[in-house]
């Protein structure tokens, strides 16, 4: 088999490939005029050029074969109930770390917006400053996403360090009857929790129905993620415009102002509610305190024209310092490593 | 002709429509089977894993959190079970089965060029894949490799020599 010249052998594959200059391939044209060798392995690499063409239409031309197995190997598959719960368990529990900061992240971003469009911005920026430098915070964290049963956590949040409790369900599946049931039985307040420490980079999960604990580190990233000073610089792209006060309500007897924010775009939630119409956060604040008392973030599909997919945050408490005891990072005792 | 958006059709997904999930596969298989292909290079092994991806992909939806990223979405899933499948070792004792399978049939130009496109390394194999088959540009190729321009041309120019010396060995062996 006879070879190209070394030179030649690069410019032939881009000329093939449609790459070479114009100047470039006249000086190779010229040389394969009068090099057979080169001549031939310019034809070669044509035909194999042809060639591969040629075998993309024909495993084009199969496609749809190819297709009709796999939807005759899904209409086969019919998951049972309890793959289905299974699975919204890990949905919840696939990156619990980024929920927490997300969840963080709303709060503070929330009471950025409200200084934005209260006008009164020296009397807020107190009140961030107080959220931010907060030494604890806890409240009741519940998500819809989708069709699946709203999943109920309790957060606990005190300086560096984070707790989620799994504490319940709300739905009529078949599967969180018997996760009901099942805590009832057990005497359980939570099914799973997730404790983070991000000055030691290190986050421990429980199981408390299999009794069994898992521990991982947590990334540069998570960490930053959740640093405070970083979430500032996250909000600066929400607009004053897209937020106004709806008017206020009496709960207990205190005055709460009621905010609606528009086109929320925030790290964390972004991906779930940008691009869609009806997507809102409405911030409950209680005026005494100036504190958000509920937050409720709502992503409305337009198939049936309700919300489906929506995060609530209530039941907070501030500066409420928690025993320590709640975010240790030592493994239950009775608690057995987690099998992969 | 569909033109429901995936993020729609996933929404239809949630809630347990089976043909929202149908038209996903007729959607995105395509670019599935051939990110299998560029990593796998062999045809059988990429339709075994490009079916375990969309059926996958059709159990885990939930998972989805922003549906209009379907199409990423299942690519990672395809690369991840790709990779999986290389490592169980399986792979390499099925080519050699394969090979004698080979030995004993009648091949044409295609079994020939599929079998020396089996043969590149993969980093050069998945660009050419993508720029044949897929029918990408290299701008594209590159973003999706997460490549410079440059590298592509670079890979394309190896992959083509490559194939045809892979295939000029095939000539002289027979």
């Amino acid at each position: 088999m006879s070879r190209p010249c070394d030179k030649m052998q690069e410019k032939i594959a881009d000329y093939v490939l449609g790459i070479l200059g114009k100047e470039e391939s006249d000086t190779l044209a010229e040389h394969i005029d009068s090099c057979a060798d080169c001549s031939q392995y310019v034809q070669a690499l044509k035909n194999e050029n042809r060639l591969l063409l040629q075998l993309s239409d024909k495993l084009d031309a199969d496609m749809a074969i190819r297709q009709d197995k796999v939807i005759e190997a899904l209409n086969r598959h019919s998951p049972t109930a309890l793959t289905k719960v299974l699975s919204i368990w890990r949905i919840i529990m696939k990156n619990p770390i980024t929920k927490l900061a997300a969840a963080a992240v709303i709060i503070v971003a929330a009471l950025i917006v409200i200084s934005q469009i209260s006008g009164s911005t020296t009397a807020f920026a107190k009140v961030i400053e107080n959220v931010v430098n907060a030494e604890s915070i806890s409240f009741l964290l519940k998500q819809q996403l989708g069709i699946q049963p709203a999943f109920i956590c309790k957060m606990y949040i005190q300086g560096e360090k984070i707790r989620m409790d799994m504490v319940g369900a709300e739905g009529d599946q078949q599967g969180l009857e018997k996760l009901r049931e099942e805590m009832k039985r057990r005497n359980l307040t939570a099914f799973q929790s997730m404790i983070g420490d991000f000055t030691a980079k290190e986050a421990m999960d429980l199981d408390h129905f299999r009794k069994t604990f898992k521990k991982r580190q947590l990334d540069d990233r998570t960490v930053a993620e959740f640093t405070r000073t970083n979430l500032v610089e996250q909000f600066r792209s929400i607009k004053p415009e897209d937020a106004e006060r709806i008017g206020e309500e009496l709960q207990n007897g205190r005055k709460i102002d009621v905010y609606l924010l528009r086109h929320v775009d925030i790290m964390g939630i972004k991906a779930e509610l940008s691009g869609e119409e009806g997507q809102r956060m409405t911030v409950w604040v209680d005026r005494a305190s100036s504190l958000p008392a509920k937050i409720l973030l709502e992503a409305s599909f337009h198939v049936e024209g309700k919300s489906k997919d929506w995060i609530e945050f209530s039941e907070f408490t501030w500066n409420e310092p928690f025993d320590e005891d709640l975010f240790s990072l030592q493994v239950p005792e009775g608690y057995n490593p987690a099998k992969l | 002709m569909n033109d429901r958006s995936d993020k729609d059709l996933v929404v239809s997904c949630l809630a347990e429509d089976k043909s929202a999930y149908k038209l996903l596969v007729r959607k995105h298989y395509k670019r599935v089977f051939l990110t299998c292909l560029g990593i796998l290079g062999n045809v059988h092994d990429a339709e075994d894993m490009a079916q375990d991806t969309m059926l996958k992909g059709y159990i885990k939806i939930g998972m989805l959190r922003d549906g209009s990223k379907f199409g990423p979405w299942t690519a990672r899933i395809a690369k991840s079970l790709c990779i999986n499948f290389i490592r169980r070792k399986k792979y390499a004792k099925k080519i050699v089965a394969e090979r004698i399978i080979d030995a004993n049939r009648s091949v044409n130009q295609y079994d020939n060029l599929q079998l020396a496109i089996e043969q590149l390394p993969q980093e050069t194999r998945a660009p050419l894949v993508m720029y044949y088959f897929d029918g990408q540009s290299v701008k594209k190729v590159a973003e999706r490799l997460e490549m410079s321009k440059s590298t592509v041309y670079l890979k394309l120019r190896t992959a083509i020599t490559e194939l045809h010396n892979l295939l000029a060995k095939q000539g002289d062996s027979k």
